[in-house]
């Protein structure tokens, strides 16, 4: 085996492990972990494919592989503080239930932010579930 | 005969499945980023058994590093009420495996058709570097022959940053400082770290023109330095106006637009560098993508490390 | 003429860091106003220019493979004009329902509108116009990123809860699309669409890559039976918001995923991959249909009419490929005009209904239908917005949709399989769910209850959007397209 039959071949092992785990719904952090083990794998095989080559790699996967990367940090980030702001309102215990990743309960449509409203659209919603 | 080389890969990759396997089932969430990080380090080895030292820079530095920190902070706050533990359902386990498996064997099969040597757009990026400004092939590919990535990737940036603001806005949240702040071998350590981290970030993007490094790896070490310095009570980011943050935030963004609607206007291809003052036009651009991926790094960690002020009272 | 192409991709990326820098609220909004305004000036020239020249290609910088190009023809600038013409009339109602607030944070929610909402054009455009398979997913990205932002404005647990699932299902969207795409490039070392539409065999290589990029489109785009993160997040976010992602952000799924087949896969579809498609679409519209009829609340019950009204964009698919095949280059793939007529239509008028659900929502307090009773003597014009968006989504003549389902059934009266009755049996689900909204407006206001004025620039782009998508019915748009 050369170094790119088996990174290739690692980075499919990697791809379908995390979509595994991705599809079993362990958790929102443990999803975003497994959505990165995802990730590396794409991005293994991206750039395991510019190793074909004898003289010297091809630096076109290597630079669509960084810009991977970068994508991949930014929606892992908003993923995470989306986590973390829904985490937040249920510890203020307003109702509603959470379960693997589905959203139930909630009957806001965000009025804090449409004109002439009060802004106490959360507090609103929190006394409606209740 | 196997050669030594074959067998560090073969380490290399079954290292790699292991410790994803790890990071993936073991019960324990803390545990489990802990392998993540694990992870993260030894796919910077791949990079490197790969020769790509550019992604080997990069996944130390966000693989490992800043994903790691950001989904440490997320645990400690998430799990101290919700628990680690893992509970897996056994129906949606078999189908998800399933699925998985079949999508597994799909691409081994491909994977056995792709061909084994082939050359990509290497012959074709070798040609064309002497007609661009940098001489090291990736930056290349980043900055001029697909800079309309790059140009994307800022907004994307971007776009994760605006979404933590407003999430952060939203929650009546105030940035409170780090309890670390008080440990006076800290403040010495950063008071050495801090120039150290300034100078190799600026070679790192001086580099990126000849030698792996470059814009996006020097502002992820920048924002690193920044996080130590916000650690260590030195609270840069968190205090800039408003108004600052924001341009720091998107100068990439505006770079990259300054650039392309000059080149525009004068009658050129949206992002068609011309050949004179090519070369100041990408080191410029890659500055300005460093500051606002340093920005950006260090909103993302201490913008997410809020407290809750105390709900309003009903009226 | 063809720098108008890349005016379309600058223009927004500009306006949008402009609008994320400026100081105040009323800036911002004056500055995303006015992109969306100027925006429809090359998004008209480009479309003019497809119609009278053809296909427009625009050099980035080098040429590809190793550059990116950009490439205009019928598909992509009609939908780059509904981006153009939805975003404005979504934006001018944005601007009389968002609050002002003064600024408090690095970034202040309503006003995040602003900037959000430019670059998701900013990325819709460059979906609509990149031949390139990895720039495709960086502006893939931008749409979804920009969508979840947008969705998460109204910062509660709702909102919050459906941008997280949504930006889940979204990433192993974008990965499997990814995985697919290096498959390509390790085969045939590029990345341009219509080198590889030359290049591409049948096999496994082929049909892998196809399957994943497929799949990532399928839950990018929320085709049933991948559509789990769409009522959530289409019902619970802001008005102004729904509109853009069922009325635009969609139609970005639905067209990466016509262009992905037709110009990158030509050699490689069969009729089989169409029947499946269809399959799946016409279980998706009766299963969607029947929860739009059985939903208690307005947005849902439009969401889930998003879910199936894809469905039938999706049928168009089975029949593009038993239609007669064209060459590669041609001014638009045969077979795909059915498809994007619906888009168009579909684009407008769905814009439409979730604006003037707004308008109901404003008046009443509550988006559930049994808070609307009143509504539709309290806000006429709201209520003409609805209904004829309505005529449209029914296909009544004249109308966007009726010139659609025309061309549809055309389309279908060669091939073996009755698709049309499909759509006449869509028809008829629609016609059930739209009337229970319909009906909930029409009732009595309860005895006590008060409805709130709703000032006029609430009403009239909703009512503008529903003229647009009944008129496209009296253009030459649809039917006569070369």
């Amino acid at each position: 085996m050369d170094t790119f039959l088996t990174f290739a071949l690692t980075g499919v092992v990697l791809f379908s492990l995390g979509l595994q785990e991705v599809l079993a719904r362990p958790g929102v952090l443990r999803m975003l972990i497994a959505v990165n083990v995802m990730g590396s794998g794409t991005l293994l095989f991206f750039v395991s494919l510019a190793h074909r080559h004898a003289d010297g790699p091809d630096p076109v996967p290597h630079a669509l592989a960084l810009t991977g990367i970068v994508v991949t940090l930014a929606a892992t980030a908003a993923g995470l503080a989306l986590a973390r702001g829904l985490h937040r309102l249920r510890a203020e215990g307003s109702g509603g239930r959470v379960e693997g990743g589905r959203v139930e309960g909630g009957r806001s449509q965000g009025a804090g932010y449409e004109r002439g409203r009060s802004e106490s659209g959360r507090d609103e919603q929190g006394r409606a579930d209740r | 005969m196997i050669g030594l080389e074959v067998v560090f890969d073969v380490s290399v990759a079954v290292l790699l499945v292991v410790l994803a396997l790890e990071s993936l089932y073991t019960p324990n969430l803390f545990t489990s980023i802990a392998f993540f990080i694990a992870f993260g380090l030894v796919m910077a080895l791949a990079w490197v058994r790969l020769q790509a030292p550019d992604l080997a820079l990069a996944e130390a530095a966000v693989g490992a590093g800043l994903t790691g920190v950001l989904l440490l902070d997320a645990a400690r706050e998430i799990a101290a009420v919700r628990g680690v533990e893992r509970t897996p359902r056994s129906m949606v386990r078999l189908t998800s495996l399933l699925v998985a498996a079949g999508v597994g064997v799909a691409l081994v099969a491909a994977l056995l058709e792709v061909p084994p040597r082939a050359a990509g757009l290497a012959e074709a990026v070798r040609e064309a570097l002497p007609l661009t400004a940098v001489e090291h092939g990736v930056t290349s590919v980043l900055l001029d022959f697909r800079a309309l990535d790059t140009f994307f990737e800022t907004a994307v940036l971007l776009l994760a940053v605006i979404t933590v603001l407003v999430l952060q806005a939203h929650q009546h949240v105030r940035i409170i400082p780090w309890e670390l702040s008080a440990s006076p071998v800290l403040s010495g350590l950063v008071g050495l770290l801090a120039p150290v981290v300034l100078v190799f970030s600026g070679y790192l993007l001086w580099a990126g023109t000849h030698a792996p490094g470059g814009a996006f790896q020097a502002g992820v070490l920048l924002g690193a330095g920044g996080i130590l310095l916000e650690l260590a009570g030195v609270h840069t980011v968190s205090r800039l106006p408003r108004r600052a943050l924001r341009w720091l935030l998107s100068l990439g963004v505006a770079g990259f637009a300054l650039l392309s609607g000059t080149l525009l206007l004068a009658g050129r291809g949206l992002l068609e560098l011309p050949g004179a003052g090519a070369r100041t036009i990408v080191i410029a651009l890659e500055i300005a993508i460093a500051v606002s991926v340093a920005l950006t790094v260090v909103s993302l960690v201490v913008g997410s490390n809020l407290r809750l002020e105390p709900p309003e009272q009903e009226p | 003429m063809s720098a108008a192409v890349a005016w379309l991709i600058w223009l927004p990326l500009a306006a949008a860091v402009a609008s994320f820098v400026a100081g105040a609220g009323r800036a911002r909004r004056a500055l995303g106003l006015a992109a969306s305004v100027v925006m429809l000036l090359p998004a008209l020239l480009v479309f003019e220019a497809v119609r009278r020249d053809g296909p427009q290609r625009y050099l980035v910088g080098w040429p590809a493979p190793l550059g990116i190009e950009l490439r205009a023809d019928l598909l992509s600038a009609a939908l780059v004009l509904l981006t153009a013409c939805v975003g404005l009339l979504v934006a001018a109602y944005a601007s009389a329902s968002l609050t002002d607030p003064p600024s408090q944070h690095a970034v202040d929610p309503p006003a995040a509108f602003w900037s959000l909402w430019l670059l998701l054009s900013a990325g819709l455009n460059a979906l609509y116009l990149s031949t390139d398979l990895f720039n495709l997913y960086v502006a893939l990205e931008m749409v979804t990123l920009s969508a979840i932002g947008l969705v998460s404005i109204p910062g509660t647990r709702a909102t919050i809860g459906a941008a997280l699932v949504y930006l889940l299902a979204t990433l192993v969207g974008s990965l499997a699309f990814l995985f697919g795409v290096a498959l390509l490039y390790g085969a045939h070392g590029t990345l341009e669409l219509y080198e590889l539409g030359r290049l591409l065999e049948g096999g496994p290589l082929a049909w892998s890559a196809m399957g994943l990029m497929t799949l990532g489109i399928m839950v990018k785009a929320a085709f049933f039976p991948l559509h789990f993160w769409l009522p959530d997040a289409h019902g619970h976010a802001l008005p102004a918001v729904s509109a853009l992602l069922s009325g635009l952000v969609v139609k970005g799924g639905f067209y990466l995923l016509v262009r992905v087949w037709f110009d990158a896969f030509p050699n490689v579809l069969l009729p089989s991959f169409g029947l499946a498609l269809g399959l799946l679409a016409l279980v998706g519209i009766v299963w969607a249909s029947l929860h739009a009829v059985s939903e208690g609340r307005l947005k849902r019950l439009l969401a889930y009419s998003t879910v199936a009204q894809l469905g039938l964009m999706l049928l168009t698919v089975p029949l593009a490929i038993a239609g007669p095949g064209g060459g590669v280059g041609a001014s638009i793939t045969p077979g795909v005009e059915p498809g994007l007529a619906l888009a168009l239509s579909h684009g407008l008028a769905k814009a439409a209904l979730f604006l003037s659900a707004g308008a109901f929502i404003h008046a009443a307090g509550s988006d559930a239908l049994s808070e609307l009773g009143g509504v539709a003597r309290r806000l006429p014009l709201a209520l003409l917005a609805f209904a004829l968006a309505a005529w449209t989504l029914l296909g009544l003549p004249p109308s966007g949709g009726y010139e659609a389902k025309a061309l549809f059934e055309q389309a279908a009266a060669v091939g073996p399989i009755p698709w049309q009755l499909v759509v006449q049996g869509g028809t008829l689900l629609t016609a059930l769910y739209l009337g229970v909204a319909l009906r909930a407006a029409f009732e009595p206001a309860a005895a006590r209850k008060r409805l709130r004025a709703v000032p006029l620039a609430l009403q009239i782009p909703p009512l503008l959007l529903a003229a647009l998508a009944v008129g496209l019915g009296l253009l030459p748009l649809a039917s006569g397209a070369p």
